[in-house]
């Protein structure tokens, strides 16, 4: 099964950080959502917490009391995460679903869904666990991924994304599932990841397009991902 | 899941694999697919059997026994009766009613539909399994590509090319494609090809198959079908990521 590079140690090897160099602006979106709908949630879990850096940064500018648990299948990602828990944050080597009682007031499901076989059935399983979602997904789907000849499964292969998706198919795959939109906003992922001057130079054009009309310039040239708030 | 509107008595295992079917293809069990889709797309079923028919000739795949997961009305199989050997013997299964039910006219003593689960029947192999326009619509069509693989020799595919340039800079493209087909999940040729070859198969042939040009709809479609073939001349693999209204065939191992 696809998934079990995360078990094996595979995706590891492809990804060493594990995406912590994007925690920071994951977690500042993630608080940006929370003061958008005025939550204040102060027991907060995450799916797939990987090395467990959106929690932490997170932890660095919420209320004291809160509570943070993240959950990972993937033993080498809860083995980096140690160095960042303490007594108001554990990282547990499980699957959510699998946990009795678990029930949260606000549940982090980031870049999570794209690497589920059946994400159908993940939405329907994850959605009693907490009172709210908060998703995020790179949205890989424009049309300048689909026009480059291998551009996707080239995507497939890298990072072991399963499904791609637009924001009208991402949104669509929650309301499929009887979730409620409450709110969204898009991030623009490939500015935050540009280093360097003359990369984010070549970022213009994308924000220029986004500018005039974001829908758009999101399919015709990707590089952006969704936030997503739903109960 | 329960499903007291069916006008008809389940037995264990159809209860069984009622129950084990996902929320959102409930569609083919209560009557709103064939709603949707009142011909069940028989429209197209001679266009299939025709692709399928050349990817068996370029092969020359002689099958006793031909099975198709997803068979709908069955016109596929019987267009296929009509050009294999008279001893050739066909069943065809799906999980709609509505379907089987417009499979059974078709019906002859080596012709046969079920309404079942492939995977719940017992002993169920095949020289040829057809999988045409079915992946799409599965909820976990990973699951499904490896519980498929033993199920006979050779397997020939048929994936509708949903993701195209002009598909993706429509905001309803996509959307359009899941409220009338049902298609949950979209594909370029590529993902179709590295979804077989991750679970195990061996891909041996495949080509495009020009839907749009032969079945053009609305005024659309026929504006487009110009551009389609024209350019589909140059490059059918271009063509399709950029205009679309391609399949891909696929014989696999």
């Amino acid at each position: 099964m696809p998934q079990n590079g995360f078990v094996t140690g595979e995706y590891l090897e492809k990804v060493p950080h594990w995406h912590t160099d994007d925690s920071r602006w994951k977690a500042n979106c993630v608080r940006q959502m929370l003061q958008r709908s005025g939550l204040a949630p102060r027991l907060i879990a995450e799916v797939g917490c990987g090395t467990g850096e959106v929690l932490r940064q997170l932890q660095l500018h919420m209320d004291l009391q809160c509570r943070f648990v993240g959950y990972d299948i993937a033993p080498q990602a809860i083995e980096m995460s140690r160095t960042r828990q303490n007594d108001r944050l554990e990282c547990r080597l499980a699957d959510i679903r699998l946990e009795a009682n678990a029930h949260f007031d606000l549940l982090l499901i980031l870049d999570v869904l794209e690497h589920q076989e059946n994400y159908f059935s993940f939405l329907r399983e994850t959605k009693s666990l907490a009172a709210y979602k908060l998703f995020h997904t790179v949205l890989d789907l424009s049309a300048q991924a689909v026009l480059r000849k291998g551009n996707l499964s080239a995507r497939r292969r890298s990072t072991d994304d399963l499904h791609f998706f637009t924001k009208e198919t991402f949104l669509q795959a929650l309301r499929g599932e009887d979730y409620e939109i409450l709110d969204w906003f898009y991030v623009p992922r490939s500015m935050h990841r540009a280093s360097g001057v003359a990369r984010k130079l070549l970022q213009l054009p994308r924000s220029f397009c986004f500018a005039l009309n974001a829908d758009f310039a999101a399919r015709l040239l990707g590089g952006y991902s969704l936030f997503v708030l739903a109960k | 899941m329960q499903n007291d509107s069916l006008p008809f008595s389940l037995g264990p295992s159809s209860h069984r694999l009622l129950k084990n079917l996902a929320l959102s293809q409930n569609v083919y069990v209560n009557g709103e697919h064939l709603a949707r889709n009142p011909d069940w797309h028989v429209y197209a079923s001679a266009w299939k059997a025709r692709h399928v028919l050349r990817i068996m000739r370029r092969h020359q795949l002689s099958a006793h026994t031909v099975g198709e997961v997803g068979c709908g009305a069955g016109e596929v199989l019987r267009q296929l009766q009509s050009n294999l050997t008279r001893d050739c013997i066909f069943s065809g299964y799906d999980i709609s009613p509505q379907a089987i039910e417009l499979a059974k006219s078709r019906e002859n003593p080596r012709l046969h539909f079920k309404m079942a689960d492939i995977f719940q029947e017992p002993d169920a192999y095949f020289d040829l399994l057809l999988i045409l326009d079915v992946v799409e619509h599965v909820e976990d069509y990973f699951d499904f590509l490896r519980r498929l693989k033993p199920l006979a020799r050779d397997k020939i595919f048929n994936f509708p090319l949903d993701l195209s340039v002009q598909a993706l800079l429509r905001a309803d493209g996509l959307m359009m494609r899941r409220r009338t087909y049902g298609h949950l999940h979209y594909f370029t040729p590529d993902l179709a090809l590295q979804s077989l070859t991750d679970e195990g198969y061996d891909v041996v042939d495949w080509f495009y198959a020009p839907f749009g040009v032969d079945f053009p709809v609305g005024v659309k479609g026929r504006i487009m079908r110009w551009p389609r073939m024209l350019l589909s001349a140059i490059s059918a693999g271009f063509t399709a990521r950029l205009l679309g209204g391609f399949s891909l065939f696929v014989l696999a191992r």
